[in-house]
This record gives structure tokens, C-alpha cells and sequence, in this order.
């Protein structure tokens, strides 16, 4: 089993990187034998052999940095989420994978448009703790954004309190879509709550 | 102009007695007169002091200094750094006709208002001290504060800039009037990042990978962007020597300091004091005279007893990985068989949040050493801490874990070891001062 965490020193905040942990650690104690590799800007990112991606939160001009470097490998992240990989992006890396992001000065940068979702990003942070529910087990985190997005559909959690995935829509937060995981709710999400890094295991296994 | 500095005086004067603090007669009097402090005039030495960590002390040691000189200085030594805070300070200082009744004023200001205190007035020496992950449930991240820094930096002031920070040294960039400090490569400088996470990986400036000659921890040190240029500035205060072991530093080849407290971080500060301070006219003999072996009175180290066991308490600031990892380095740099007590019960003093995500942040597997016995893990997170440390390499029969603070000091007391050292905030500090001898 290969895990594949894409830009782990420069999407590096909040201690995603520990996400990554949870994950190994819950198929090892199921007896599966992980290999995680590190990949990132001004390495060879190759996609072909992981089961599992994993991109976390950045800073605002640190996200576009990514996305430029995902934007070639668009082709083949779609491949790879068509061939069954899995792909969990947390925190504002999430939004690459929507159509196009606005900056707090207007700027537009396009994403890799798998999804039809739109960012737009704001001089003011969205700062709450999070409480919500995921196939039936309550969710706990944190979400620390300038962001607001719009236009999902096929939301990852219902909020009970916190912040959705913008201000109209308060009560749904974050994407699944086919094998795309996108969540605003750092933690680390699969640190503090069990009951995810279950899932992905169990859909890994 | 004179009715709010009385209203103010009247206030702070009141709140005193009823052991209020200082923020809300500053409050009022910017709500009676919102451009009070454009109007108040200042003495001709201006010094503020922002930034991630440092403030506080660097602060304290200026203040220390500039008196011993003879000079009236007017500083919030109660750290209410907020423009109400400094209203506070600035009118209760002030003469009825608005002139302020000191040789200089000294300010540490919060790094996400500085541009509100100083749309008002610009220091005439501004010192930015480093960015580093701080509080980032209020501060989002460190480009987050530089951004929000930025409009309070005039171009009128001297900037007085840490040129081993690759962040800070941008407000640099293409300036005159800016001075820089730093330090230059010593014994213990190291090639490669070894902290859990690297935010000098990339260039600030121009987002490429980014090279190190040296660092003296995290993203401090001598770093060089091959794609921009971006590089770490000659330097015009320079720890030129530092010997941590025996406590000694020497700054521009010539002035030597002993540290009363003997870390790396404590020695930035003292860069900082000895910057500003020289260059309002002290002279740096009598600079180094009087910082050498200064103890801190801002009670960020506290020595304490428990039963037989000598203590040490180190306070570190939750939500701030870099002041945890310093804490911790110290702690290991003492060599000293050991119990290390780590206690996060509230993360923050000011607001309620379940955000442990910093936990992560921190270097705690750098405790995975001969000389700590024990770690002790106490206070409403002790289980998210467990967590932590169970992804480190430290072995589980050296931790210990209790919720309750009290219970928990009742049993270290009788385990009798010969050293102590206490890691915690603020917000959790009298929870276990007010439960040991605190050694005066």
C-alpha cells in the first residue's frame, strides 16, 4: 500500500502532515504494509503507484504555487482517481480541484477544474471550532480559512456548529466525489477523529 | 484634547484601585476622541517592538537599560499591547496639555494591530523581531501576520530588522533606513532543517525552493534564493561569538554579554535591546554592562521547589510550536536527569477553542533523550498529548498521563527527583505555581 503526500513542506500547516500518520497507522494495525512517500515542488511527482494522495493546508500564495505544479499533472490525477486512488485534500487545498479561485485582490487563477465548485478568497479568516457528522459518528476539528466556496453539491459533512462551506450554505462542508475527499476541517482530521481514518482504511483494504 | 486625557487619567486612576485592567480607559478615550493619539506629542525617541516571540522580554531589556542611563522612559510594562492598551499608557502619561512626560516611549505592539496604533503616529525605531507560528487561530499563518504588519511600517522610521529571518527581512527589501541583526554561523549552527516542519523550504519573496548556508534553529539563519536574489542582509548588530555553554556572547567582535538565561533565543532578544539601544545614543560598554546576567522580572522563568526536587519552570506559549521546541531544547541542553511536566489544560487565556493542532508542531522528539526519565502529561489535553507522543519514538513507559493537574504534582512530589522542568502557557501557569514553593 502506497500513501503519496503531495507538497508536505509546503503545504505544511496545522499539522497536517499528521493525517498521513493516522492513516498508516490504522491499516498497520489491520496487518496491511504501508510505504509513504514525500513529494512536492522541485521533485518528480509521479502519481502512478500511490493507492492514496494526500494534500493538506497551505497559505494563501502557497496553495497557487501547488496548483501551478498540479496543473501538468492534470491528466494524470485524473487517471489515477478513475483507476481507484483515493485523494483526501484538507484546508484550502481542497479548493485546486474546483474550476477557479478569486483572491482577496480579485485575481483569478484557474483550477484544475475536476469539480464545478468556485473559491473565493477574502482579507477576513473564518475561525471556528468545528462539530460535525459523518456516516452516522460525530466529527470533531478546527477550520482556520480566508475562503468561501460555492457550487458543491455532494458535501463530505453536515455541520452542527461551525462553518459550512460558505456563509449561505452553514450547515454542509466539504466534497466527495467519486474518489475525491475535500475538507476544510483540519485537527488533524484523522487524528481526532477515528472514525474517518477507519473509513479510508476500510475503502484502502 | 484635554477632557479625554482626564477622563482617561480619572479612569486609569479608578481602574487601578479596583485592579482593572488597562485597556478600557484607553478604550473610552478613543471613542470620545478617535485621533487622540495623532494629537499627543511625543518625545523625539519613539521605539516599538513587534513580532511573533520576543517582545515582552526585548521590551522589558530596553526599558532596563535606557533607565540605568538616566532616562525616563514611558513603556506598557503590563504588555497591553493593543492600540487601547497603548492609549492607555500614552494619555495617563501625558500632561493635561497632551505632551508625554518621558525621554522616550517604548511600546511592544501586537503584531495584528500595529497598523492601527500606528496609523496614529510612527515609531521613530520600529524593531521586527521574527514570524514564526504563533496563535495561528488568530493569526491564520505567518505570511498572514506579515501582511497585516505591513501597513504599520512607515517609511519614516528606522526599521530595525532580524536579518536571519528570511520573512522579517523583506520589510527590508528595496528600503533605506533599515538596520539589520543577526548572528553569524557558531558551533552549534546546523546545515539542514531537523524540525518537524521547514518554513524556510521556500523562498517568501518569490515562492522557490530555498538554500541555507546555515541555521540556528527553524528558518532562523543564513539562507540564499538562487531564483531571486533574496538573501540574508549584511548585518549591522552581529552575535559575532556565542558560547551557550559557559553563557558568554560577544556582539560586533567587541562587546562581551554573560546571559543569565543561556538560550538561543534569549541572545536574539539581547541583539535586538543592544540595537535600539545603541542607536539612540547608549554607549555599548555601558550596554553590555548593564544586560550582562539580566534575570527577566516578566517571570518567564521560575525556579521552584516540590518536595525535594529542584524546578524549573519554563514558560512557552500554547498554539506556538517554536516557543515549545526552545523550551524544550533548554531543557535538553541542561543535561540534567530529569522529569519534564507538559501541561495544556486551556489553550488560550483570551478565548475558548479545542485547536490542538500545534501539538504537532513541536519538536517533542527531541525528548526522546538519556536525561529525561519522565514526561508527565497533565491537564484537559493530557489524552491529545498521549496521542502525540505516541507517534514519537519516546518509549510509553516514560510517560505519564493525568488530567488532573493537582492529583498529578501530589504524586511527582513524592518521586523526589532531583530536577524538575515545568513546560506550559500562561493560561496554565498558576495551576501548578500556585501548587509548588516558587523560589524567589
Amino acid at each position: 500500500m502506497k500513501i503519496l503526500h503531495l507538497f508536505h513542506n509546503l503545504m505544511n500547516l496545522y499539522g497536517e502532515y499528521a493525517n498521513v500518520l493516522a492513516l498508516k497507522r490504522e491499516l498497520e494495525n489491520r496487518g496491511v504494509s504501508v510505504t509513504v512517500e514525500k513529494q512536492s515542488v522541485g521533485d518528480k511527482i509521479d502519481l502512478s503507484d500511490a493507492d492514496f494522495i494526500y494534500i493538506g493546508s497551505g497559505t494563501e500564495k502557497n496553495q497557487k504555487v501547488a496548483l501551478e505544479a498540479l496543473k501538468p499533472l492534470k491528466n494524470e490525477l485524473r487517471e489515477a482517481m478513475e483507476r481507484g486512488t483515493i485523494v483526501l485534500a484538507t484546508g484550502n487545498s481542497f479548493e485546486m480541484f474546483g474550476k477557479k479561485i478569486t483572491d482577496k485582490n480579485g485575481a483569478e487563477f484557474e483550477g484544475l477544474g475536476f469539480f464545478d465548485f468556485t473559491t473565493t478568497e477574502s482579507d477576513k479568516r473564518v475561525v471556528t471550532d468545528s462539530l460535525c457528522e459523518f456516516n452516522g459518528s460525530e466529527i470533531i476539528g478546527f477550520v482556520n480559512k480566508a475562503s468561501e466556496i460555492f457550487g458543491i453539491t455532494k458535501p463530505f459533512f453536515t455541520v452542527k456548529q461551525g462553518a459550512g462551506n460558505n456563509k449561505n450554505e452553514t450547515t454542509t462542508e466539504g466534497i466527495i466525489d467519486g474518489n475525491f475527499y475535500g475538507t476544510h476541517i483540519i485537527g488533524p482530521l484523522l487524528i481526532r477523529n477515528k472514525a474517518v481514518a477507519e473509513y479510508f482504511a476500510n475503502l484502502l483494504k | 484634547m484635554f477632557f479625554t486625557i482626564l477622563v482617561c487619567k480619572i479612569l486609569r486612576f479608578i481602574g487601578k484601585l479596583i485592579g482593572r485592567g488597562s485597556s478600557m480607559p484607553g478604550q473610552i478615550a478613543l471613542k470620545l476622541s478617535p485621533k487622540i493619539l495623532s494629537k499627543v506629542k511625543l518625545p523625539d525617541k519613539v521605539i516599538a517592538v513587534t513580532g511573533s516571540n520576543g517582545k515582552t522580554s526585548t521590551v522589558e531589556m530596553i526599558a532596563c537599560i535606557l533607565e540605568k542611563e538616566g532616562k525616563k522612559v514611558i513603556w506598557n510594562r503590563e504588555g497591553s499591547n493593543q492600540i487601547e492598551g497603548v492609549t492607555t499608557l500614552i494619555l495617563s502619561n501625558c500632561t493635561l496639555g497632551g505632551k508625554l512626560k518621558g525621554d522616550v516611549l517604548l511600546l511592544e505592539s501586537d503584531e495584528r494591530y500595529s497598523k492601527f496604533t500606528f496609523s496614529h503616529f510612527s515609531p521613530t525605531h520600529y524593531v521586527i523581531t521574527n514570524l514564526y507560528r504563533d496563535q495561528l487561530t488568530r493569526n491564520g499563518h505567518p505570511e498572514w501576520v506579515f501582511d497585516a504588519i505591513a501597513p504599520s511600517v512607515s517609511e519614516k522610521s528606522t526599521l530595525i530588522l532580524n536579518a536571519d529571518d528570511p520573512l522579517v527581512s523583506l520589510y527590508g527589501k528595496d528600503r533605506e533606513n533599515v538596520v539589520w541583526f543577526g548572528m553569524d554561523k557558531q558551533d552549534f549552527s546546523f546545515a539542514e532543517n531537523n524540525s518537524v516542519y521547514d518554513d524556510g523550504a521556500f523562498c517568501p519573496n518569490c515562492k522557490k525552493p530555498m538554500k541555507y548556508n546555515f541555521r540556528h534553529y527553524n528558518h532562523i539563519g543564513d539562507y540564499f534564493c538562487e531564483s531571486c536574489g533574496h538573501k540574508k542582509h549584511a548585518t549591522d548588530f552581529t552575535i559575532t561569538d556565542a558560547d551557550l555553554e559557559k553563557g558568554i556572547v560577544t556582539i560586533n567582535g567587541k562587546e562581551k554579554i554573560t546571559l543569565a538565561f543561556k538560550s538561543i533565543y534569549n541572545v536574539y532578544n539581547i541583539l535586538a535591546c543592544f540595537a535600539v539601544c545603541s542607536l539612540v545614543g547608549i554607549d555599548e560598554g555601558k550596554i553590555a554592562e548593564n544586560i550582562s546576567d539580566y534575570v527577566l522580572k516578566n517571570g518567564r522563568v521560575v525556579q521552584y521547589k516540590l518536595g525535594n526536587s529542584n524546578g524549573t519552570f519554563l514558560v512557552s506559549k500554547h498554539e506556538n510550536s517554536i516557543s515549545y521546541d526552545q523550551s524544550i531544547r533548554y531543557i535538553i541542553g541542561q543535561n540534567q536527569p530529569c522529569g519534564v511536566i507538559i501541561i495544556v489544560d486551556a489553550v488560550s487565556r483570551r478565548y475558548s477553542t479545542g485547536e490542538i493542532s500545534w501539538l504537532w508542531d513541536i519538536d517533542f522528539e527531541l525528548l526522546n533523550a538519556p536525561c529525561v526519565e519522565k514526561i508527565y502529561l497533565l491537564g484537559a489535553h493530557c489524552e491529545d498529548l498521549k496521542t502525540r507522543f505516541s507517534f514519537t519514538e519516546i518509549p510509553a513507559e516514560k510517560l505519564y498521563t493525568n488530567p488532573d493537574i493537582e492529583a498529578a504534582i501530589d504524586e511527582i512530589k513524592v518521586e523526589n527527583r532531583e530536577k524538575l522542568y515545568t513546560v506550559t502557557c500562561f493560561s496554565d501557569k498558576a495551576k501548578f505555581l500556585s501548587k509548588v514553593e516558587v523560589q524567589k
